[in-house]
């Protein structure tokens, strides 16, 4: 068979799927991450904004970092066994995220549902570039990205993120950074990587013009400031941002679109 | 690193173990070690079998990200050492392997080249003659990424021709051939 029908039916195709994506745009649900250092609150934040927009009538579903009940497991053990190179730290958690953004946050969104994703993948590309990972490496990895509509990103200095970690538990392992800083107190190991992932976060920040929330204010007065900036409304068009992973997900997934 | 890397390309399965062996003795140098790292030496996939029941199969980006922590496994704790030691080793299968499994299901050759950026360049590239094998001497889930991988694609939900995926990864081995870039194994007359 010729290359080239089989170049122009693809090509049909992908202007079908291009045409479906578009058709969707006015049904499909809003993915909203939410990021940010341990210690600084989002998950409280993402709990209230939740029931907020439950009780406003959404249909809302959350998807949590390092999640999936594929690799998770894996995950889990490895840390255990504190056995995790930072690559392959990287590479599980990529796998990890793919496999949620292909079988839950994908499916969610093309029904309609809003999905809040607790951690998304800025949280790898901010802690695996604080282990020294190629920053360019960390983006091909994740690539096709797929971009939220909104990306809160709770800003915290690295000594109320100390503080607020240390008041409730001893930080883990790999949370602390000890497999990159080799310190063997978890508390002076965690105070010295946290400060790199804040400097990570804040470059993202910028270049990916994330909506900083000031999480050193009251809980009640970050929840107002989130509901103020979800009201404003901002939406990323999935055909301009978005349009290589869907095409790629309807091909294969037309089930998961249905 | 002091000693050499080469790469043995192929399906997997009983044909893999055999050209592996064959290959060994063929390199052999006096006064050098011969080893091999063979896939998923890291458990991951052997963990997934027995822990994914149920689940929906992972798609091949995912399946390579996979494939792509167990090969940084493996350069970490067989690879890499070896090398460093002096000892030829035989790395069944390396890269071109997954990364025919991706071009053959339409992932970009780019993105597939970028992932496994951290692996060195193979001294020496092989395949494993692969062609006519017998469908019941192919490689199995248990001892093969590219059968694990199908066998996970055929649990859906997403749509895939396997046999057509297969077929390709092995044409991307044979275009490595036809372009000098990797040896058909041949047991020396």
């Amino acid at each position: 068979m010729s290359a080239i029908p089989a170049l122009a039916r693809r090509r049909q195709t992908d202007q079908r799927l291009r045409d479906l994506i578009l058709s969707r745009e006015g049904k499909r649900g809003l993915l909203i991450a939410f990021e940010g250092p341990d210690g600084s609150g989002k998950t409280t934040q993402r709990k209230l904004f939740k029931n907020w927009l439950k009780s406003e009538g959404h249909d809302v579903v959350t998807t949590k970092w390092n999640s999936s009940a594929l690799v998770k497991p894996l995950v889990k053990a490895r840390k255990a066994a504190r056995s995790l190179s930072p690559e392959e730290f990287s590479l599980l958690h990529a796998a990890d995220f793919r496999y949620r953004l292909e079988t839950d946050i994908l499916p969610a969104l093309w029904q309609g549902q809003t999905v809040i994703a607790d951690r998304y993948l800025f949280t790898a590309l901010a802690r695996d570039a604080a282990r020294g990972m190629d920053l360019h490496w960390l983006l091909e990895v994740y690539r096709p990205l797929f971009w939220p509509d909104l990306v809160f990103y709770f800003a915290v200095s690295p000594e109320t993120s100390g503080k607020r970690i240390a008041a409730e538990r001893s930080p883990n392992y790999y949370e602390a950074g000890q497999d990159v800083t080799e310190i063997a107190d978890p508390f002076q190991s965690y105070t010295h990587f946290i400060g790199r992932v804040i400097q990570e976060y804040e470059a993202l920040a910028k270049v990916f013009r994330f909506v900083t929330v000031d999480a050193e204010q009251s809980i009640f007065d970050q929840h107002r400031q989130i509901r103020g900036l979800y009201a404003e409304g901002a939406r990323r068009p999935w055909q301009e941002w978005n349009q290589e992973v869907l095409v790629e997900w309807l091909t294969h997934y037309p089930e998961g679109a249905k | 690193m002091s000693g050499r890397l080469i790469a043995l390309e192929g399906s997997g399965g009983r044909p893999m173990a055999v050209a592996t062996k064959v290959l060994a003795r063929e390199l052999r140098r006096p006064d050098e070690e011969t080893g091999s790292s063979a896939w998923d030496a890291s458990d991951l996939f052997f963990q997934i079998a027995q822990g994914a029941h149920g689940l929906p199969g992972p798609s091949p980006r995912t399946l390579i990200l996979l494939y792509a922590s167990d090969l940084a496994f493996r350069l970490r704790w067989q690879i890499r050492p070896a090398l460093e030691d002096g000892v030829t080793v035989i790395a069944a299968p390396y890269l071109e392997t997954v990364i025919g499994f991706g071009r053959a299901a339409g992932l970009p050759t780019v993105w597939l080249r970028e992932v496994f950026e951290f692996a060195p360049a193979a001294d020496e590239c092989y395949r494993v003659p692969e062609d006519g094998i017998a469908f019941d001497r192919r490689g199995t889930p248990a001892n093969s990424f590219v059968e694990f991988s199908l066998a996970q694609l055929r649990k859906g939900p997403g749509i895939w021709d396997t046999e057509e995926l297969r077929a390709g990864c092995l044409s991307h081995l044979k275009r490595m051939e036809a372009r000098g870039k990797c040896r058909l194994v041949t047991r020396r007359p």
